[in-house]
């Protein structure tokens, strides 16, 4: 085994780190984008080389010790570093709920250092061995937070350009990117926990940098919600402790839930993770984050964050397979969230909220595929995770374009776009087709999805397949807002904005990587996705080329039919008639009122936070019960 | 049976689907006509139609309005031909539902205010159907045990197990046909014809061809219903299968008149739902009772 996968991983934490640092004393703004796409080239090229390791020695999972490293003949204490930060970042979040006078902040952080002191206090310099756990799980996180993250803080030097306090706003959000990377690395369930409450923080300073009454309140809410989480998490962390001595999270789950509560400490952390993913019922805090600026929106949604929820519900899913109904409890929140948000989606007309309920809806199927836990399922949930990122981060930075030069974020008001801003209506158009449409790569994890669902989860079934017909609904309209011009929009006199290159690039590279994954989706299962399949499971589900090869098929026709359909098709000033009106000559708006407010927000969410909280609580009992019996 | 044969066999099949559609749509008006005491066009009056926009003059709005309708008319071929093919129910479904979304984005991308508002409507017609739709072929293949066609054409008895779940799909064929009560995006007293409107000439000949393969795809579903070892019976049952839902429809669509798009949605979502999710708590509860 070698170091190099080892060391990839550190840089990736530790880059993020030193370069988040160098992003803050970088004042000017060519320094800014010196430092910040130094970043980019370097993460970009860490977790690349991170797979490649994985990949040229063959193995499914390397593990390294950390505990102390050594660097010429000095010796890094990296344990003792990690909580001692831990202490600092716990007593941090003390001092903010204190200043904002939040007293529930205050208690939340309390919660969490009650316990991290007892488990300090009775084991003060325990090793855990491993403490860095790398399989193929962590490498499709690395990967995607690395790159996805980094093309989405590079198109920030843009959209933050005229903004005074860039520089802060830049470290927070590298370093963001470092505490991803550094959770899905740790094995050490303590490592982990400090990671994920880094994230809290960066998340917090995140929303509420715009400094207005809004943003303050948002990214309050954002952090009580997330802390109390990591609430329930602490309480987790100890439950292990108390019941099997380990603090390394592989020794738990090969434990095969043998203790008499073994159950209780799943189920919270799966608590934690509805909330850091936004799962109905605790959804409201990505909500309101949507105030923060849109590269804010676009890492949060896509490649950190609400995917670090996800992460650990995809990381302990052999643990939530002990429990039958925990299996179905779990399945039941993802699937109420998946159908709530699309039903509140289809009445919102502001993008990013459209986007936001897309978000919790398409991380409801994760959820939902982790309670079905079948190899096909799980499987599911890997792919979805990946495309997701790429096309989240695609809609969200297009929007964000939008906001700038045509400075609205009502979908209504995007009508004639293409002809506008034909390149970003283009990559908003690419952005829904890979998120909703066969045959991109989203389309495989729907079809895994709706096929693991058939495995014996018919109250699941239902939601998904109205769910699912919704979806189409919402991402319908908003593409025939983009699409809608007249044949004005043909000719070359047509007016047409300028982009910044900065926006070319970052938009066109995720483009690519759109298009790309989904032209590799073979690819993409066979070397991501089925080695950790395979870890988990006995059977890899999708092996065989002949279930992908209608993808790729399906593909290259669509390519040709608009590239045909393109060449074929020459307007000619003499073939182009006039929209009808049935004989009257008169001025129109076109307005999608359709579907505005037939129902109330409040009503809907009200109903399903109902639904959701009840599963929650159901869950939390059946923790209890699973112990006590 | 050989495999050249078999394919030889598929490729007659997707090649003669859509005439044979356009003919059943013949006899559908000739009913109709009937019904209302008059004589009826020809039996290939729809065929016709068909042939003669091909040869118009090309007319359009904009150039993505034709690739859209382009677009419908390949995903519904590609689902009809996976169909045909035996491949996966679910990839079958999807690549349809894809069809019918770019058939309203190609109806939104003309600046046109009947355009848009049947293409809001098809937008609810979808939304309607799709759930009932997928929640039917889900239970077909769990019922089945297999979401291949392939594989499905080898079970005997769906038409027995799962009766609810064909009268569902019989709602679904009506909104598909654009027949009443649910003709609403097609509605021609009041919005002319809602997403075809802005189409003309060879290009409506497009969106026509594209619906032809969307019935045949959904017929092509009822005939999943009924499959026996005798070749003669199982196909003469099949036909009678397609017929039985073409008739039904006609009764229903002579019979009533438009309904609101709202009760459109709430009937179909809450009927068809009800009906295939009580079809499959019967069956269930039979077979766990050692009855079936």
């Amino acid at each position: 085994m070698t170091m190099n996968a080892g060391l990839s991983a550190l840089l990736l934490v530790l880059v993020p780190v030193i370069m988040g640092m160098a992003s803050l004393a970088a004042r000017r703004i060519s320094l800014q984008r010196i430092v910040v796409g130094l970043m980019a080239a370097v993460m970009v090229f860490l977790s690349l080389a991170l797979f490649w390791d994985m990949y040229s020695t063959g193995a499914s999972r390397m593990t390294f010790e950390a505990d102390e490293i050594e660097i010429n003949v000095v010796i890094i204490p990296v344990a003792l570093l990690i909580t001692a930060l831990d202490f600092a970042l716990m007593l941090y979040f003390v001092y903010i709920g204190v200043r904002w006078r939040n007293a529930i902040v205050v208690a939340f952080a309390v919660l969490q250092i009650i316990p991290l002191s007892l488990i300090e206090y009775a084991e003060f310099g325990h090793t855990v061995s491993p403490s860095i756990v790398i399989d193929y799980l962590s490498v499709i996180m690395a990967l995607v937070i690395s790159i996805v993250g980094s093309i989405i803080i590079v198109y920030s030097l843009k959209y933050m350009e005229s903004d005074d306090r860039q520089a802060r706003f830049h470290s927070i959000m590298i370093l963001f990117l470092g505490a991803m990377n550094g959770a899905v690395f740790s094995n050490n369930i303590l490592w982990l926990f400090f990671f994920w409450e880094v994230t809290t923080l960066c998340c917090f300073l995140l929303i509420g940098h715009e400094r207005t009454k809004e943003a303050n309140e948002s990214a309050l809410r954002a952090l009580i919600y997330t802390l109390g989480g990591g609430v329930a998490f602490a309480f987790a962390i100890v439950m292990i402790w108390l019941q099997m001595d380990t603090m390394s999270l592989q020794e738990v789950l090969d434990s095969g839930g043998t203790a008499a509560w073994a159950i209780a400490p799943v189920a919270l952390m799966a608590l934690a993770a509805f909330t850091k993913s936004a799962q109905v019922p605790f959804q409201s805090w990505l909500l309101g984050a949507m105030v923060a600026p849109t590269p804010v929106s676009a890492l949060l949604h896509s490649s950190t964050m609400v995917k670090l929820g996800v992460y650990l519900l995809l990381r302990i899913s052999p643990a939530i397979a002990w429990e039958t109904s925990l299996m179905w409890l779990v399945a039941s929140v993802g699937a109420i969230s998946f159908l709530a948000t699309s039903i509140l989606a289809v009445m919102q007309t502001n993008a990013k909220r459209v986007l936001a309920y897309s978000t919790i809806g398409n991380l409801g199927l994760i959820v939902m595929c982790v309670g079905i836990n079948t190899s096909f399922a799980i499987s599911a949930a890997l792919v979805l995770l990946i495309f997701h990122a790429v096309s989240k981060a695609l809609l969200f930075m297009t929007v964000g374009v939008v906001k700038h030069e045509a400075h609205t974020l009502n979908i209504e008001d995007m009508e004639n776009l293409r002809c506008r801003l034909p390149f970003v209506a283009g990559a908003m158009l690419i952005g829904i087709f890979t998120i909703m449409l066969p045959p991109f790569g989203m389309f495989a994890a729907k079809w895994l999805i709706v096929e693991a669902a058939s495995a014996g989860f018919p109250v699941v079934l239902i939601l998904l397949a109205i769910g699912s017909a919704v979806t189409a609904l919402y991402y319908a309209k908003w593409m025939g807002r983009i699409m809608s011009v007249g044949a004005t929009c043909e000719l070359p006199d047509a007016v047409r904005s300028k982009l910044s290159g900065i926006y070319k690039l970052t938009l066109g590279a995720l483009v690519a990587c759109a298009v790309a994954l989904s032209l590799l989706v073979f690819q993409t299962v066979q070397y991501l996705v089925n080695p950790y399949i395979a870890l988990l499971f006995d059977e890899v589900p999708i092996g065989e080329f002949d279930v992908l090869l209608p993808l790729i098929v399906m593909l290259a026709i669509f390519g040709g039919v608009i590239l045909l359909t393109m060449k074929l098709v020459k307007i000619r000033p003499e073939i182009v008639s006039s929209a009808y009106l049935c004989g009257e000559n008169f001025d129109y708006s076109l307005a999608g009122a359709y579907f505005d407010k037939r129902v109330p927000d409040a009503g809907v969410t009200y109903i399903f936070n109902f639904a959701a909280t009840v599963v929650v609580l159901a869950m939390l009992m059946v923790a209890f019960l699973t112990g006590v019996m | 049976m050989d495999w050249w044969v078999l394919l030889l066999v598929q490729i007659a099949v997707i090649i003669a689907a859509p005439f044979a559609v356009a003919i059943l749509l013949g006899i559908d008006r000739i009913i109709t006509a009937r019904m209302q005491n008059r004589v009826g066009p020809p039996v290939s009056q729809v065929l016709y139609d068909f042939f003669k926009l091909v040869g118009k003059e090309p007319m359009l709005l904009n150039r993505p309005q034709v690739i859209f309708a382009m677009l419908y008319l390949t995903f519904t071929i590609i689902a009809f031909v996976l169909f045909v093919f035996g491949l996966d129910l679910i990839i079958i479904f999807f690549a349809g539902a894809a069809g019918s979304v770019f058939l309203v984005v190609g109806a939104f991308s003309v600046r046109s205010p009947y355009s848009h508002m049947g293409a809001n409507r098809e937008l609810l017609q979808i939304t309607a159907y799709e759930p009932v739709l997928l929640l039917a072929l889900l239970i077909i293949g769990i019922q089945g045990g297999s979401f291949v066609v392939a594989d499905l054409y080898r079970v005997g008895d769906l038409i027995f197990t799962l009766p609810l779940v064909f009268v569902a799909l019989i709602v679904v064929l009506v909104i598909k046909m654009q027949k009443s009560p649910y003709d609403v995006a097609t509605a021609h007293q009041e919005i002319v014809s809602g997403p075809f409107v802005e189409y003309s000439g060879p290009y409506l000949a497009i969106t026509k061809l594209g619906h032809w393969f969307e019935l045949a795809l959904l017929f092509g579903i009822f005939t999943l219903f009924f499959n026996s070892d005798n070749l003669l019976i199982s196909a003469a049952v099949k036909v009678l299968l397609v017929l039985v839902a073409l008739i039904v429809v006609q009764i229903i669509d002579n019979a009533t008149a438009r309904l609101t798009r709202e009760r459109m949605l709430k009937f179909t979502a809450t009927f068809g739902i009800i009906a295939i999710v009580a079809n499959y708590a019967i069956v269930s509860i039979l077979r766990n009772a050692g009855v079936i």
